[in-house]
């Protein structure tokens, strides 16, 4: 053997930082990511998670991707209407998921009967579904049209996971509200969008490594009953917390937020022949792109990095792209900051 | 300005003019009717004399400036003699509301004829309903019209006589006999959110009179038996445009409208 040989000496530009980032052009992008399995035009796919997730689905949809609708709106409504009502955002109008324990718990709720504590939060005397608030800005008139919507949106979740072949969800949150009687999670914190609060009914939770990766191993068990060859893609929101109650440093808790998803995805990337890992995280923080992927707030990620990361993704599943990954044709640039965001929200509760 | 009323749009105008022309000639209102084909009304705009109507080189169709002349008396329109205007056929969106409702149900009140279309709340509908009114009209008739009572007279719902057709408008005019459950309450619905987006936007919508409608919120098949064209000759029906009998009704309804601003 000789002296200077290592197992570094035959591995690619990419295995290496100096030539794989410091000298890469930010564009040069497509390196990031070989799929594990690819998607065609066949697979039906279905989309959910954090409001970062909304990207994916537009892109999916706009690459003639055969991205599942549940709740589908006839084409004369507008996608500024229908997104203002939770619809053409994901393959159900759930709105946005940021844990993985509210998919699972969504899952359960749509496949086996199950009650959630305080379904239905108020406000100015409209009513709202505590699980989705924002799908209805306008609130409904009684308790009973929010838990009758309720039965006919599960109806449609169960349309859309007995036909999945491909499942991209997208990890936001570990930080959530949950019930202290039954551990239900919200999407929200109660007292934002709706809701009152009261810390007697409600509690702050920061989901663990063990428990986000249980989570979704416990929700894939769930999908796979249904469907056993179903396959997952999963992804981390690049985009920061907008607020924390976990008591630390919003940029501390953030860091702490996001390794814990960043490892259950390589957790789940590593371990399941059906789940792959798309490093959105990775190209949107990259150093490489030295921040200019996010805008001025340094947390709304720009038009430009959501077409950058999302050109990579169609790249790599064989939808043609002008080289390093600019974005796509017929990528609406202007519409990539056009996310329905409740999280965003908090910040109007700044003191 | 005087008190004439300006009856202005498309091949709509013709069941107004006809049933106007219907009327005993002491009895008729002071009606101006000036009405262009549907396809050439966004060449419409205020010209640099000041007066509307299309320009002299707009690319147009042989012969429609002289039957805008047989029709109005000018190729133009003075703006400044009329306070109040009616717009008749410009495509009010209520029609739309049928086609929203082919593909989505609303809860309480009309089921998704398949199961994978939208549930909408009643707030979402309605919601959705006044985006649709405002997002047909233009700005820019606004700024042409400002100063001016204005009232939409909205393009009619098809005829009964349309559930024969073998086309889209036939799949259409089908639903609603098929699909009836909560027509009638979610078009009234709409055309009251109709009314209110239009009159935001500081414009009175006139809705189709219920009296014209049968019972799937489709326009009664009287009323599309012997229409005719603006140059006055009797057309095949084509189940949107109604008769002079239709135009009455609408006249009707005009003149309640305009109420006091009419002369005696």
């Amino acid at each position: 053997m000789s002296a200077l040989a290592s197992p570094y000496a035959d591995l690619p530009d990419r295995a290496f930082w100096s030539r794989g980032v410091a000298q890469r052009d930010p564009f040069d992008l497509l390196a990031l990511y070989t799929p594990k399995f690819g998607l065609t035009s066949l697979d039906f796919i279905a989309t959910a998670g954090s409001c970062f997730a909304q990207h994916v689905g537009r892109t999916l949809r706009g690459a003639g991707f055969n991205l599942i609708d549940a709740e589908t709106l006839p084409p004369l409504i507008d996608d500024a209407t229908a997104q203002t009502y939770g619809y053409r955002l994901y393959s159900a109008r759930y709105g946005n998921i940021y844990t993985a324990r509210q998919m699972l718990q969504l899952v359960d709720e749509a496949f086996e009967p199950t009650e959630l504590d305080h379904p239905v939060w108020q406000r100015d005397g409209r009513f709202f579904d505590a699980q989705r608030p924002t799908v209805e800005p306008l609130g409904l008139d009684s308790a009973d049209d929010v838990l009758a919507a309720r039965a006919d949106h599960l109806e449609r979740v169960r349309l859309v996971f007995g036909a999945t072949d491909v499942f991209v969800f997208t990890f936001g949150l570990t930080e959530a509200w949950i019930s202290r009687k039954s551990g239900t999670v919200y999407p929200t914190a109660p007292g934002t969008i709706a809701g009152t609060w009261n810390p007697e009914l409600y509690g702050f939770h920061n989901f663990s490594f063990a428990q986000v990766l249980a989570d979704f191993l416990g929700l894939r068990a769930r999908l796979r009953a249904i469907n056993p060859a179903m396959r997952f893609v999963v992804t981390v929101s690049p985009v920061p917390l907008t607020a924390t109650a976990s008591g630390q440093h919003v940029e501390v808790a953030t860091a702490r937020s996001k390794a814990v998803l960043r490892a259950v995805a390589a957790e789940l990337a590593e371990t399941c022949a059906d789940v792959d890992y798309f490093p959105s995280y990775e190209i949107i923080t990259s150093q490489a792109a030295r921040g200019r992927f996010f805008a001025e707030n340094l947390r709304q990620v720009t038009p430009e990095g959501v077409g950058a990361a999302m050109s990579v993704f169609l790249a790599a599943h064989g939808v043609s792209v002008p080289p390093k990954a600019a974005p796509v044709a017929g990528y609406d640039a202007e519409a990539a900051l056009d996310v329905v965001c409740e999280e965003a929200l908090l910040e109007a509760f700044r003191a | 300005m005087t008190d004439r009323v300006l009856i202005i749009g498309t091949s709509q105008v013709g069941a107004l003019l006809h049933g106007w022309k219907s009327m005993p000639e002491a009895d008729r209102p002071p009606f101006d009717f000036y009405a262009v084909p549907v396809h050439v009304r966004d060449k419409l705009g205020v010209l640099p004399d000041g007066r509307y109507g299309l320009a002299a080189d707009a690319d147009i169709p042989e012969g429609l400036r002289h039957d805008l002349a047989a029709t109005y008396g000018a190729a133009s329109v003075d703006l400044t003699r009329y306070r109040n205007v009616v717009f008749a056929g410009h495509p009010s969106g209520l029609p739309q509301i049928h086609g929203l409702l082919a593909a989505a149900g609303v809860m309480g009140l009309r089921v998704p004829p398949m199961p994978d279309q939208a549930l909408l709340s009643r707030e979402a509908f309605r919601d959705m309903a006044r985006r649709i009114a405002l997002a047909h009209w233009p700005d820019q008739i606004l700024s042409d019209f400002a100063g001016k009572r204005l009232a939409i007279v909205p393009v009619p719902f098809r005829s009964e006589t349309a559930v024969e057709r073998k086309d889209e408008m036939g799949v259409m005019a089908r639903m609603n006999r098929d699909l009836p459950e909560g027509l009638i309450e979610l078009t009234q619905m709409a055309t009251e959110a109709f009314t209110e987006a239009y009159a935001q936007a500081g414009m009175t919508f006139l809705p189709q009179p219920r009296a014209t409608l049968g019972d799937y919120a489709l326009t009664q098949s009287r009323f599309d038996m012997g229409t005719r064209g603006l140059a006055g000759r009797i057309v095949p029906t084509d189940h949107i445009h109604m008769n002079a009998a239709f135009g009455l009704v609408v006249i009707e309804q005009v003149l309640e409208w305009l109420g006091s601003a009419l002369p005696g």
